[in-house]
């Protein structure tokens, strides 16, 4: 939907012809990011109004007081490159680009921490910091992302977190625009006391800044953010020397050795367990600075896909071995801190029975492993040809890709074997034994309080159901495990008739009906969700006034949270382990409700 | 490949906004961390190749048309390259081909750009980009003693390109390539009025069939006088010659060589000696068409597919992509190296992450104040290296420095190399 004539000059006065569109053809370039296509079940959605490239604090608070005022959805984005970046709940929305507001306003070497604007990237922000000795990680979505998107507005991580602490944590205040449009200054530069501190004097709302998972811009707009800085002990990585034959894809260019003030030991266990014990112990001695899996490590990519497919053929990668094997990095300001961190390494490796391959631990393979993790400008899971789903095997390890592989709904249709492994995992899985909790109970409490709207859930194990919530309110975002239906012809049946098939002794059974393919009725990796139950959840969000986040960090793609992010809804996250206190709360309250 | 044939490129864009910039690891100063000069100007990503995979969705989605305001964010664009370099870094996309196919498609369909239409008109009535007459073409050799391909043969055909023969102000840069050959006692001749476009910047705009009747025609017209081996000053018509005909399977039949290529083989044998020491610091400016465009074309054709189980795209077969590091880079850095007293000194953005001129694309005819302002801040990236001298290989880069030069008032030098040479012999 077009703003008016009128709206459309308000604006424009504010930032400047320039600095606004509404050029249709130009507004679709701000519709499309790929979460669109898992969310909504296309890349495209709706273009917003008008997109605006506000140069200041003070032109942003101008026009979020004109939105709201006019009735303008509003929404701030960085980069985006966040999966719902230009996602906006109304037509009547509009997107503040913040590209004009790129500026590193200072590197704090004494007190260890920046003040940057929002359009400032990770890489612009490790070059600058690195320049003085200092690093700041390196994120898992790659060096594209901006300083304050990770800090203040969208769950991130980096591999150095032992090291470098969640971005969501090095937060030493900003300086944030409200849906209101007044500003607040959170910890020490609320007194224009410099930015050193995130906790006062002042207020120290970091917790609501961000949460956990992150509001996406819907909680307006971060101006200015101070981050913390860590130490690093050699050359800036922005100004590593790489070595490339001529003619080699840049992707070929490595430093030849790791610095000197750093260590890398590829460590092999005699199994999983053991190596993830081995990690433990090394990340709780606090001793070093990066311990990750080793496929995330590893990952030696040849230019492009084919290639590395033809290198993945010619010498298929011991899964076995990669599920076994972790990477610990240490770093020191002297030679002696280094070598007590690397001998603590060490002792560690000894104790749960590792070891170092030599053909993990050859000078170039550190400096390759070093290079990826420090600082290589590809993502973690690199983008190329969708090599791998973040969603994959999030825990490292072999037995959860091959989960993975065994939901993929393409290779469930196609793949035999996968159909026989996955009823199998389907009869042993703890689902069949799970009981409701306090927080499903808290919630049917809710509902017959009369204030529920809806449950909306990812769930797919049916236990608000079972607690006694009424099931026309549950919303299933992912289906259910409870029912199998048929891939060809819709058969339904309840689940557990088609586990006693399994025990029965048959391993993929077919539809009784037409012989089709099987399938709990959840919604896999590769399949839409359901339009209907999606458009119930979104009108629910909108119906509410409250979203109660119970038991979830909401960090998967969880539509009504989006929903809620887009509506300025306020959102409440409450841990499961504070569902008894919710019970309590709730008794209060009804013992106050007249 | 038509345009609706990157609907699976569409798709896979994640934003990420590679194409905007060149690749991180290769920014050695944030002030010109800037690859695309379209979306730099024009601050929108649309104005990306992100921005136009965006839009080609959006057309499949039947949400927008092809209209003035779709034309002019297609083609306020060099076509420079850039951002196909930074993508693949990330990606196995093809976004430069992808524009171009658009291009192609909104002149097939007849939406055609007003600005274009003169250049067009004169390419096809008298083989100029120029809007010249076909009469004037060999003027620029006036007075060279030099043979006519036609009349006598010759060993090497000096192929001068459109910019070369009608913009006056770069005859003596032309007339010394050809003198420099000489010199060298290199067997070489020229076609002067019998030569034509090689319509590279047509097809660049869209026009396909010009590529493949200009094509045609050059291979015809050397076959005719003879020639082995084709040596151009201009980088433009290399890249076209060199890559374009090969894509579209109209290769030459003779060896085609950029001048720096050959000028690089004479010194390096000794026929030419760089003697004469020039107290100048110079900056080299890669010439697009020259450098990332100048790699050889790749043919491929296949089908993409996902192994069984898989998250990932493959190619069968396997598919090499074109990454912009077979360009040509050495050859005129090792020329400039030859000259006695001259220090070399690189840009930020060099090799594969060359910041444009600013003349491609049609970008210097439809949009000039665009083409100055893209020269204009080259010109600055090489004063900021410090360099006295900003060093081409290409005569419309030399051209469209002089224009931004002109309207900055910015004095800093605009060289060929083939003059750096002439000079130092």
């Amino acid at each position: 939907m077009r703003l008016t004539t009128e709206e459309y000059k308000a604006l424009e006065d504010i930032v400047g012809a320039e600095y606004i569109t509404q050029d249709p053809v130009i507004l679709e370039s701000y519709c499309q990011v790929w979460g669109n296509k898992l969310e909504f079940g296309d890349k495209r959605h709706h273009p917003p109004a008008a997109v605006l490239q506000p140069a200041s604090t003070e032109e942003i608070q101008a026009i979020v007081r004109f939105c709201n005022k006019a009735g303008i959805l509003f929404k701030p984005s960085a980069r985006a490159f966040e999966y719902v970046a230009t996602y906006l709940a109304r037509e009547r929305g509009i997107l503040l680009e913040l590209k004009r507001m790129n500026r590193i306003l200072e590197i704090d070497p004494v007190n260890m921490h920046a003040v940057v604007e929002p359009f400032v990237t990770m890489y612009q922000l490790l070059d600058a910091a690195g320049k003085q000795g200092f690093y700041v990680g390196k994120p898992g979505v790659g060096y594209s992302a901006a300083v304050i998107s990770l800090a203040c507005c969208h769950q991130e991580m980096t591999i150095s977190q032992l090291y470098t602490s969640g971005y969501g944590r090095n937060v030493l205040g900003c300086e944030w625009v409200l849906p209101t449009g007044d500003v607040l200054n959170l910890g020490t530069a609320n007194r224009e006391d410099g930015w050193f501190s995130g906790d006062g004097p002042g207020f120290s709302l970091r917790g609501i800044l961000r949460g956990r998972a992150g509001a996406n811009g819907g909680h307006g707009v971060i101006t200015k953010c101070s981050v913390k800085l860590y130490p690093w002990y050699a050359d800036s990585p922005t100004q590593f020397e790489l070595k490339r034959a001529p003619g080699e894809a840049i992707s070929a260019a490595q430093i030849e050795k790791v610095p000197d003030n750093y260590r890398v030991n590829v460590l092999t266990f005699p199994d999983t367990e053991s190596m993830m014990r081995a990690a433990q112990d090394i990340g709780q001695s606090e001793i070093a600075c990066i311990v990750a899996p080793a496929y995330l490590n590893t990952g030696f990519h040849e230019e492009g896909n084919d290639e590395q497919w033809a290198k993945m053929m010619a010498s298929p990668p011991d899964p076995y071995q990669i599920a076994r094997t972790v990477p610990v990095f240490v770093n020191g300001h002297s030679t002696r801190e280094l070598e007590y961190r690397e001998r603590a390494v060490m002792a560690a490796m000894e104790k749960w029975g590792g070891h170092l391959d030599p053909a993990w631990n050859t000078e170039k393979i550190k400096a390759q492993i070093f290079m990826y993790q420090i600082w290589s400008t590809g993502v973690q899971l690199r983008a190329t040809g969708d090599f791998m789903l973040s969603t994959q095997g999030l825990d490292g390890s072999l037995e959860s890709q091959l989960r993975y592989r065994t939901v993929e709904f393409q290779a469930y249709r196609e793949d035999p074997e996968l159909r026989v492994t996955a009823w199998r995992m389907r009869r042993d899985h703890p689902v069949w034994r799970a009981e409701p909790n306090p927080a499903h109970r808290a919630v049917v409490d809710l509902e017959r309080s009369g204030r529920l709207v809806a449950v909306v859930t990812q769930n797919i194990d049916g236990l608000h159901q079972r607690a006694g919530s009424d099931p026309s309110r549950v919303l299933e975002l992912r289906g259910t495990v409870h029912e199998t239906e048929c891939l060809g012809c819709g058969w339904l049946a309840p689940t557990r008739e088609v586990l006693a098939r399994v025990e029965a002794g048959e391993p993929d059974p077919p539809c009784p009906d037409c012989g089709g393919i099987l399938k709990v009725a959840t919604v896999s990796p590769g399949q839409a969700l359901d339009p209907d139950v999606l458009h119930a959840a979104v009108t629910a969000v909108q119906d509410s006034e409250l979203l109660l986040a119970v038991g979830t960090s909401l960090t998967e793609s969880s539509v009504a949270a989006r929903q809620a992010e887009a509506y300025h809804k306020a959102v409440y996250m409450l841990a499961p382990r504070f569902a008894e206190e919710i019970d309590r709360e709730l008794d209060r309250q009804r013992e106050e409700t007249p | 490949m038509a345009w609706q044939d990157f609907e699976h490129d569409t798709q896979r864009c994640t934003r990420c906004s590679y194409c905007h910039y060149i690749p991180w690891r290769y920014i050695k100063d944030f002030d010109y961390m800037q690859g695309c000069p379209s979306v730099a100007r024009y601050h929108w990503h649309a104005f990306a190749a992100g921005g136009k995979f965006n839009l080609s969705y959006s057309l499949m989605q039947g949400a927008i048309e092809i209209d003035d305001s779709f034309l002019d964010v297609l083609y306020k664009c060099m076509m420079d390259g850039s951002c196909d370099i930074a993508c693949k870094v990330q990606q196995d996309l093809e976004p430069l081909q992808h524009m171009q196919e658009l291009r192609i498609e909104c002149v097939d369909q007849g939406y055609l750009m007003p600005q274009h239409q003169p250049f067009l008109r004169s390419l096809r009535n008298e083989d100029n980009m120029m809007l010249k007459p076909r009469a004037e073409r060999g003027d620029w050799a006036a007075g060279l003693d030099v043979k006519r391909v036609t009349q006598e043969s010759a060993e090497v055909v000096y192929f001068a390109g459109c910019r070369y023969s009608y913009d006056q102000e770069l005859w003596p840069t032309a007339q010394a390539g050809v003198k420099l050959l000489q010199q060298a006692g290199v067997d070489v001749g020229i076609l002067g009025a019998d030569e034509a476009c090689c319509a590279g910047r047509a097809y660049e705009l869209g026009y396909e069939g010009e590529l493949t009747k200009f094509a045609e025609h050059h291979a015809d017209t050397l076959k005719t006088v003879g020639a082995k081996v084709l040596v151009t000053p201009c980088s433009d018509c290399y890249g076209t010659f060199k890559v374009l005909y090969d894509k579209i399977g109209k290769k030459l039949g003779v060896e085609v060589y950029h001048i720096t290529q050959y000028l690089e083989k004479l010194i390096q044998e000794g026929k030419l000696q760089p003697k004469k020491p020039l107290d100048l610091k110079v900056t080299y400016h890669d010439p697009c068409h020259l450098g990332r465009l100048g790699e050889p074309w790749i043919h491929w054709e296949g089908k993409e597919y996902k192994p069984k189980g898989m998250q990932i795209w493959l190619h069968d077969p396997p598919k090499k992509y074109r990454r912009g590091v077979n360009g040509v880079y050495d050859p005129p850095r090792n020329i400039i190296k030859s000259i006695p007293g001259i220090e070399l000194v690189e840009m930020y953005r060099t090799r594969e992450y060359a910041w444009c001129c600013g003349a491609g694309g049609g970008v210097i005819d439809a949009y000039p104040d665009f083409a100055q302002w893209t020269g204009a801040e080259r010109l600055k990236e090489a004063r900021a290296v410090g360099a006295e001298a900003i060093v081409s290989a290409c005569p419309w880069c030399k051209r469209n420095f002089l224009n931004s030069a002109e309207q900055t008032g910015d004095d800093i030098k605009i060289l060929d190399i083939i003059e750096l040479v002439q000079e130092s012999i």
